[in-house]
């Protein structure tokens, strides 16, 4: 037989017991939409966490004050002694140095920030001019902090959209002088409205120069600093660079603990990939379920064929051309059903990017291959018995029970 | 051409043996019109399945055209079938969703005959067997003697060296019977091997040659008058 008259002649079996094969059809295509459409959302929502991490910058490395596995049992953290702070000259002296592209000391603190009698609370961050590239921040209007010495305690601020809208509204902010802490300062910048960044919304913030966030929270120390790697290759570089530089100007101590963008990113990505690969599991499990309903109802097909199938054979028909027509009937309606869950993972997809814009659900391409071809072995695998049932059916009894 | 040589088929029922053939012994000569008769269960069905190779015998051999088909694997059977035998069944066993084409068509599709093939020769068979204003009708909406017009149309499409009847007119009425006699009569006056297995004796006594089984033999073999 010729495989598109096979094709034809299971069309015609198909479409002769329409509700059946609706049925099967449905139950195929829930099972393919439901794992194109769980990963779609897995993925999704690994995307989002490796987007908040690229956001903080990619070659990033932060260095940290004290060693975060040895602080908690040395002798110092009994008698209350916190580790040596991270010191500006440290920072200036991170920053000199081959794989070092761009470095900026961190601080952070709250203080209440007022003008013309409104008044909140904010969160605070002191750093410098390469904050704005290191953490890709936008700035929406004005300039941000001045390309200056760090020591320089400038009175200026740049404040978050939330900040400027709650303070100013919608009138002029930039040159205006308000009250941050105890002292007067100027604004120079609003930033755009980002939302978050991983952990910090940047819409609620201020941001000062470094020096001058030590005055306003009366501290010497630094939160962290941010060292950007010149690139990807230059991370082990940078790392070695951060401890020599370290220990020499703490005495020979490394006190500090390292941490790379990449290796939390591959944490993150793992642990997705491992959830979006155990809910595409779980869906599959209900194309397994389709498989035996096909099983299930084509059994019961051979039975209410068996006359047909006696025909065939009489008519010259080998036990294995029965097969192929059985077998191909169920192929058939494992891939327009697994054809119509593609369109419903995708429609539902779809519709969840719709509710929820920052969670981009595209199915990863290996979902929707897998999701098809497990569809097909099912529908395969799962047709075999009954098809090797029809083929072995005796012509002539199936003749006469018909 | 057809060459059965002490052929025996037995059954166990019940853990009995029933010889429903009884090394019968039979020769069939190209363009012959044989009938075959008896009592129910004298083993004619058996006869005309192990003919048709829908049964193979336990024991004894069977030559058509020359070629021993006792011991063809499926495959080979099944090839056999399609090129050599044209089956006729009492119940027309047509496919109920198919139109009378293409029931008509199905052995040369099993066949993989090209579709222009199938076309023209399916078209030829419905205009020669009066079926031409009904071709795209199913058999639902066919009368009796039409389908079994179709079911003949369906067993000579292949062009086979002969045609197994098994009580064609057993399910239709006396004049669409007569009508379908006649049509296999002409049949077998262009040369085609024309066996019929009947309980009617009015038909059986038409046949050029006639023979009778009783209980798995054959106990009457005379050319007819």
């Amino acid at each position: 037989m010729r495989p598109l008259d096979v094709i034809a002649f299971s069309l015609t079996s198909l479409g002769s017991n329409r509700v059946r094969t609706l049925l099967m059809l449905l139950a195929m295509s829930i099972g393919v939409a439901a794992v194109v459409l769980l990963t779609g959302i897995g993925n999704g929502a690994r995307l989002y966490i490796v987007d908040q991490f690229a956001s903080l910058g990619t070659n990033l490395v932060i260095v940290i004050p004290g060693r975060a596995e040895t602080a908690a049992n040395t002798p110092a953290t009994l008698v209350g002694e916190t580790p040596r702070d991270l010191t500006l000259d440290d920072a200036q002296a991170l920053s000199r140095g081959e794989p070092v592209r761009r470095m900026a000391p961190i601080n952070i603190g709250e203080l209440s920030i007022s003008w013309r009698g409104r008044e909140r609370q904010v969160p605070l961050l002191g750093s410098t001019a390469s904050l704005l590239e290191i953490h890709h921040l936008r700035l929406e209007r004005g300039s941000f902090l001045p390309e200056e010495d760090m020591e320089i305690a400038r009175p200026v601020c740049v404040l978050g959209a939330k900040v400027y809208r709650e303070l100013f509204g919608r009138e002029n902010a930039l040159g205006e002088l308000v009250r941050l802490g105890g002292f007067r300062c100027r604004v120079i910048g609003v930033l755009g409205s980002e939302g978050r960044s991983l952990g910090m919304d940047t819409e609620e913030l201020v941001v000062v120069p470094v020096a001058f966030a030590q005055m306003l929270l009366n501290t010497e120390g630094l939160f962290r600093i941010l060292v950007e790697a010149r690139d990807p290759a230059a991370i082990a570089r940078l790392k070695t660079h951060i401890g020599v530089t370290i220990s020499k100007r703490h005495h020979g101590e490394e006190d500090v603990t390292i941490i790379t963008q990449d290796s939390v990113l591959a944490t993150f990505d793992k642990i997705f990939k491992v959830l979006t690969l155990t809910v595409a599991g779980i869906a599959a499990i209900s194309l397994v379920v389709a498989g035996i309903l096909i099983m299930n109802v084509m059994l019961m097909a051979v039975a209410q064929r068996t006359g047909e199938i006696g025909l065939c054979k009489a008519l010259g028909a080998s036990q294995l051309q029965i097969m192929v027509l059985l077998v191909s009937e169920a192929l058939l309606l494992s891939a327009i059903g697994g054809l119509l869950g593609l369109g419903l993972g995708f429609g539902g997809a779809w519709a969840a990017v719709q509710f929820y814009p920052d969670l981009q659900a595209a199915p990863p391409p290996w979902a929707i291959a897998a999701a098809f071809s497990t569809a097909l072995t099912t529908g395969f695998v799962f047709s075999l018995l009954p098809a090797r049932r029809a083929a072995r059916l005796d012509p002539i009894q199936a003749l006469a029970r018909h | 051409m057809i060459e059965l040589r002490e052929v025996s088929r037995i059954f166990s029922v019940g853990g009995q043996e029933v010889r429903a053939m009884d090394r019968i012994s039979l020769a069939i000569e190209p363009g012959e019109y044989l009938s075959i008769m008896g009592p129910s269960g004298s083993g004619k069905s058996t006869l005309l399945n192990i003919l048709g190779l829908l049964d193979t015998p336990n024991s004894g051999s069977y030559l058509l055209e020359g070629q021993d088909v006792t011991s063809l694997s499926d495959r080979q059977l099944a090839a056999t079938r399609s090129r050599k035998i044209g089956f006729i069944f009492q119940f027309f066993h047509l496919i109920p969703r198919l139109t009378a084409r293409q029931n008509i068509e199905l052995p040369l599709l099993l066949a993989g005959v090209p579709r222009r093939q199938r076309l023209e020769r399916s078209s030829r068979l419905i205009e020669a067997f009066g079926l031409a204003d009904r071709p795209h009708h199913r058999p639902d909406e066919l009368s009796g003697g039409q389908r079994q017009r179709v079911a003949i149309a369906r067993a000579v499409i292949n062009e086979p060296a002969v045609l197994l009847a098994d009580e064609p007119t057993g399910n239709l009425d006396r004049s669409s019977g007569a009508g379908i006699v006649e049509l296999m009569e002409d049949l077998n006056h262009r040369g085609l091997t024309l066996v019929v297995v009947t309980h009617d004796p009015e038909i059986g006594e038409r046949a050029g040659r006639q023979i009778r089984v009783v209980d798995g033999r054959i106990v009457h073999d005379s050319p007819g008058g």
